[in-house]
């Protein structure tokens, strides 16, 4: 990508062919999600492209409730103020706009956030997100989601950078549906509540930790990260051993 | 979603959803899944525990509330299975699973409970119970009808914590509130589930949104056992 223009704005094109990295991401995807099924693996894949890829300071997947209602699956980074910033507008943004028009959606930045929605702008700025674009996730042509990329200044995406948000928002999509044909809209439904699941098992996991070792919830996120990468685990799986309380959780400090 | 199956998946989301006037609520819920979830001809719905209690909120037929009994009073069946290990537990054929489980896998069939699928009822790591189908014939759940369950277990759990409408349901699944349950659990010495609960009653009791309440226990404002922090 070219650096930060002088305008305002930052728009950036590619030279000519799709960078190595990417080739390389994409690949990862694919073989993940015709292997053995790992769904977080493969979120983290593509929430890993985006970044590297679409120069975003981070990306929210938002999948549907069981009552309709929007809910974060996954943020990379798993900034708090990001997913707090996504949960108290969870019924107002570009990420609801997009499943409506079936378009992406978003502001370049923060005049536009404050023209098209006014009482998202100010939390948006706190969380430095200057610029947000929402894909919907379309699965037999229903939204069932939507991937946000969030930028910390103002971005407006070039037409090869949207077809690229596009493809990875479609991957994203098949990452949480790995059953073929008719299939596809049922296994979503079982994956996303597993995920859901997991995610809240883990801050479960996150505060315990937090708790008992008398330290901050970042440092506590920290540790256990540590632990499962020492260990060879994933967060997800300690923090399952955690809330069952077959972890000491002091093997978690220092 | 074709309109039909839509339409019937609304019945028992309606169902589920009348739980606070609906004076018969489990067997009427139970009844709505048997008749609206493909292949399946019974349900039960029961409360259970780390403690191995069970709690039974209603079936739809006699076979479901004996199949319940049945591996309550053994200690071991597929809706034990799921509730321990938090995932779904789908048994096409229970008379095949006699090393799994030896006794309820000879018994149990006695009864009509050929083929069994347990659903756990749970939120994260807070778990509350079953959700268990029955049918008196071999055969693998249809896809269909694992999708649907998954569903129809979720909103009942979240309907059982009282959560029952999309705002409620929303702050509850807060990163801070299941941090701020996590933090409750460990300083307290108590499980997520009783943790949850206390931080809910102690919401309601304060008038106080639970989000709010959260926040106070990560910042270690307040400790909810009545010390000072």
């Amino acid at each position: 990508m070219t650096p930060r223009s002088d305008d305002a704005c930052r728009t950036a094109q590619y030279a000519g062919d799709v960078p190595d990295s990417l080739v390389g991401s994409l690949r990862e995807v694919a073989a993940t999600l015709v292997s053995e099924s790992d769904t977080s693996h493969a979120l983290t894949t593509i929430t890993d492209a985006c970044a590297e890829s679409l120069g975003t300071s981070a990306t929210v997947v938002m999948v549907h409730g069981a009552l309709g209602e929007m809910r974060v699956l996954t943020a990379s980074p798993d900034d708090p103020a990001i997913v707090a910033l996504f949960e108290k507008h969870a019924d107002n943004g570009p990420w609801v706009e997009c499943q409506r028009t079936r378009r992406a959606e978003g502001f370049a930045g923060p005049d536009e956030a404050a023209r098209r929605w006014p009482d998202l702008a100010a939390d948006a700025a706190t969380a430095r997100c200057d610029a947000a674009l929402s894909m919907p996730m379309l699965l037999a042509g229903d939204p069932v989601g939507a991937v946000t990329l969030l930028y910390d200044t103002a971005t407006r995406l070039s037409d090869r950078e949207l077809d690229l948000a596009r493809l990875l928002t479609d991957m994203t999509t098949l990452s949480l549906c790995q059953e073929p044909g008719a299939h596809r809209v049922e296994s979503l439904a079982r994956h996303t509540v597993t995920l859901l699941n997991e995610r809240v098992q883990l801050e479960h996991a996150i505060g315990m930790v937090a708790g008992r070792l008398d330290i901050s919830v970042s440092d506590a996120q920290s540790a256990l990260h540590r632990h499962a990468q020492t260990h060879g685990l994933l967060p997800s799986e300690l923090a399952r051993s955690i809330t069952l309380g077959v972890v000491d959780i002091g093997e978690l400090a220092g | 979603m074709d309109k039909r199956r839509s339409s019937r998946l609304g019945h028992v989301v309606e169902i589920i959803r009348r739980r606070n006037t609906d004076a018969d609520w489990g067997s009427a819920v139970c009844s709505a899944c048997a008749t609206s979830l493909d292949s399946i001809e019974a349900a039960a719905l029961a409360l259970r525990s780390a403690a191995k209690t069970l709690d039974l909120l209603g079936a739809s037929h006699e076979t479901a509330a004996l199949a319940e009994d049945l591996q309550f009073s053994l200690g071991e069946g597929p809706c034990l299975a799921a509730f321990d290990s938090g995932r779904p537990v789908l048994v096409a054929d229970i008379r095949t699973s006699v090393d799994r489980w030896p006794i309820f896998g000879r018994e149990g069939h006695r009864i009509g409970a050929i083929a069994i699928f347990a659903f756990p009822l749970r939120v994260g790591a807070i778990r509350l119970g079953t959700l268990g189908l029955y049918r008196s014939s071999p055969g693998d759940l249809p896809t269909r009808a694992n999708t649907d369950a998954t569903t129809l277990a979720e909103l009942i759990t979240y309907t059982l914590i009282g959560h029952s409408d999309i705002d409620a349901v929303r702050s509850a699944t807060y990163r801070d509130v299941n941090l701020a349950t996590g933090m409750l659990a460990a300083q307290l010495s108590i499980g997520l589930d009783d943790a949850s609960a206390r931080l809910r009653a102690f919401a309601f009791a304060e008038g106080r949104p639970l989000l709010d309440v959260a926040k106070d226990v990560l910042e270690r404002r307040i400790r909810l056992d009545g010390a000072a922090p």
